[in-house]
């Protein structure tokens, strides 16, 4: 079943937020043969394939614990369990308490990053979906304007949102606001997403 | 065994599916398509949730942009400057139309102070960013458009317009654009670095006979000397060299000594490494550009090294 739209935009309010936070966390406790991002996508699967979403209190605590339990099945059924991997994961509480910056977050500040955001796009992703989501044009009028076909639009937003969806996930550009949290801020600076694809 | 699909190749369908979801309704056929796809792999439907969320999330802001908030700083400009992104692109599409009419302008200055790097839609549509620590003026005309690079490093996105040639100056040296995405590099006492991402530039000089075409992937550099060399980094390296755009550094298997140097270019606390085998080591990753300290320990966590931590100064040793 396609995810709704009441719950994209619950996701898109509640925990896309906290996705560079809960990275980080993963990404400090490497898991041989898991990955961060393939343990991002199976959390959202599970978040948007909740029958209600009414009883979660804190979002951020219920994406931790579902990612916990995501790695926990996996390392329950990998043969060699490394200790450390399970004592880690006891670590969860303290990360999910973590008072995140990320909810202090002004409209401001949002407004910034998602400018940013937009401003980093190739040119013709960046008109295709300026036009669409900031001037709140449909697709046939943003076609009309800039005269291509609507399925290159469609292209040209795909394209743009795919590279939003990376820059998200770097969280380069959540680091460039938080302010006065050093030890925070060096946690989401390092991304080794690379790193771990590599290895 | 046929390889497992990567999360990154499920982002690129999963972006796809959302872009349409957005626009409009499916067809019966990219229903069931959709839902095919989406029953092969539980990431998938995570990938899609993703991205729908991703894009509201954007929907927000219109929202926000709407909202008289108070004027927030884009990376050091006002908010109308925002606003104009919308009228950017309008321009460049009518200007391509109908011819565009432009009006003589005064020459416009901008710059970065150390760390800080700047975004600047300009008002063809041409994209700029300036590096940390760089100055250009910009100065529009009927018949072109030019840009002197006064200082330091800048990136342009140029909006194609053959009528008005695009051309960057830099210590005597030009680079001419017509419709392209390109960085300029005065590397301080040494020479001017030119890296083409997309499309083709001519680099040349006061002296008009020594040009030389550079296209995507290319990197030329001139000495003090005025001797061009070119060599072949790909469009790979180009982007990665690139991404200081975005406020990062990009490094795929530099050495520490490399990497303590890009990140001097930012910050005054430096990375220092006096043992000759550590500032050989070489690092892949990542890293925001303002925060050496934040690099410093993701190295010597990996490297099994030492990071101490000094007001000015970060030493890395064994």
């Amino acid at each position: 079943m396609t995810p709704t739209r009441e719950r994209s935009a619950w996701l898109a309010r509640h925990v896309l937020p906290h996705e560079p936070a809960l990275r980080a966390w993963l990404r400090r406790r490497p898991i041989d043969g898991l990955e961060t991002d393939d343990i991002v996508q199976e959390t959202y699967a599970v978040l948007s394939a909740l029958a209600s979403v009414d009883h979660i209190l804190s979002p951020r605590a219920y994406a931790f614990q579902t990612a916990q339990s995501i790695m926990l099945r996996y390392l329950r059924r990998s043969r060699v369990v490394r200790i450390d991997a399970i004592q880690d994961i006891d670590l969860l509480n303290t990360a999910i308490e973590e008072p995140s910056p990320e909810r202090q977050t002004s409209a401001r500040q949002e407004l910034r990053r998602v400018n940013e955001l937009i401003a980093a796009l190739p040119t013709k992703c960046r008109q295709a979906f300026t036009l669409r989501k900031v001037e709140g044009l449909s697709q046939r009028d943003v076609a009309h304007r800039m005269g291509i076909s609507e399925s290159t639009v469609e292209k040209h937003i795909g394209r743009a949102l795919r590279v939003l969806m990376d820059a998200m996930t770097h969280g380069g550009m959540f680091e460039a606001e938080a302010s006065g949290h050093q030890d925070r801020r060096d946690l989401r600076a390092h991304g080794t997403a690379r790193d771990e694809r590599r290895n | 065994m046929e390889r497992p699909e990567t999360s990154d190749e499920i982002d690129d369908v999963a972006a796809g599916w959302a872009a349409r979801l957005d626009a409009r309704s499916l067809t019966l056929e990219e229903q069931g398509d959709l839902e095919l796809w989406l029953a092969g792999d539980i990431r998938r439907r995570g990938a899609l949730a993703r991205a729908m969320a991703v894009m509201e999330h954007f929907d927000r802001a219109r929202a926000l942009g709407g909202g008289g908030l108070p004027e927030p700083r884009v990376f050091g400009l006002q908010r109308r400057t925002f606003l104009r992104v919308g009228a950017v692109a309008l321009g460049a599409t009518a200007a391509a139309v109908g011819g565009g009419v432009w009006v003589e302008a005064q020459a416009q200055s901008y710059q970065t102070a150390k760390g800080e790097i700047r975004g600047i839609p300009l008002a063809d549509g041409t994209q700029l960013w300036l590096n940390t620590d760089s100055k250009v003026k910009v100065k529009y005309r009927s018949d072109g458009r030019d840009v002197a690079l006064l200082r330091g490093e800048a990136l342009f996105d140029v909006a194609p317009d053959p009528r008005r040639p695009f051309v960057v100056s830099a210590m005597g040296r030009t680079v001419r654009a017509v419709g392209t995405s390109f960085s300029v590099n005065r590397i301080s006492g040494d020479g001017v670095e030119v890296q083409v991402a997309e499309g083709v530039v001519d680099l040349g000089s006061q002296r008009p006979s020594q040009v030389v075409r550079l296209t995507a992937g290319d990197r030329a550099f001139t000495g003090e000397s005025g001797r061009t060399s070119v060599s072949r980094l790909g469009v790979d390296a180009v982007g990665r060299a690139q991404s200081w755009r975005r406020g990062l550094l990009d490094f795929d298997g530099v050495s520490l000594a490399e990497a303590a140097q890009a990140f001097a270019r930012y910050s005054d606390r430096r990375i220092v490494i006096e043992d000759p085998t550590v500032a050989r080591m070489a690092v892949t990753g990542l890293f925001a550009s303002s925060n050496p300290a934040g690099f410093a320990r993701s190295a010597a966590l990996s490297l099994n090294l030492k990071a101490r931590m000094e007001p000015d100064a970060i030493y890395l040793t064994r």
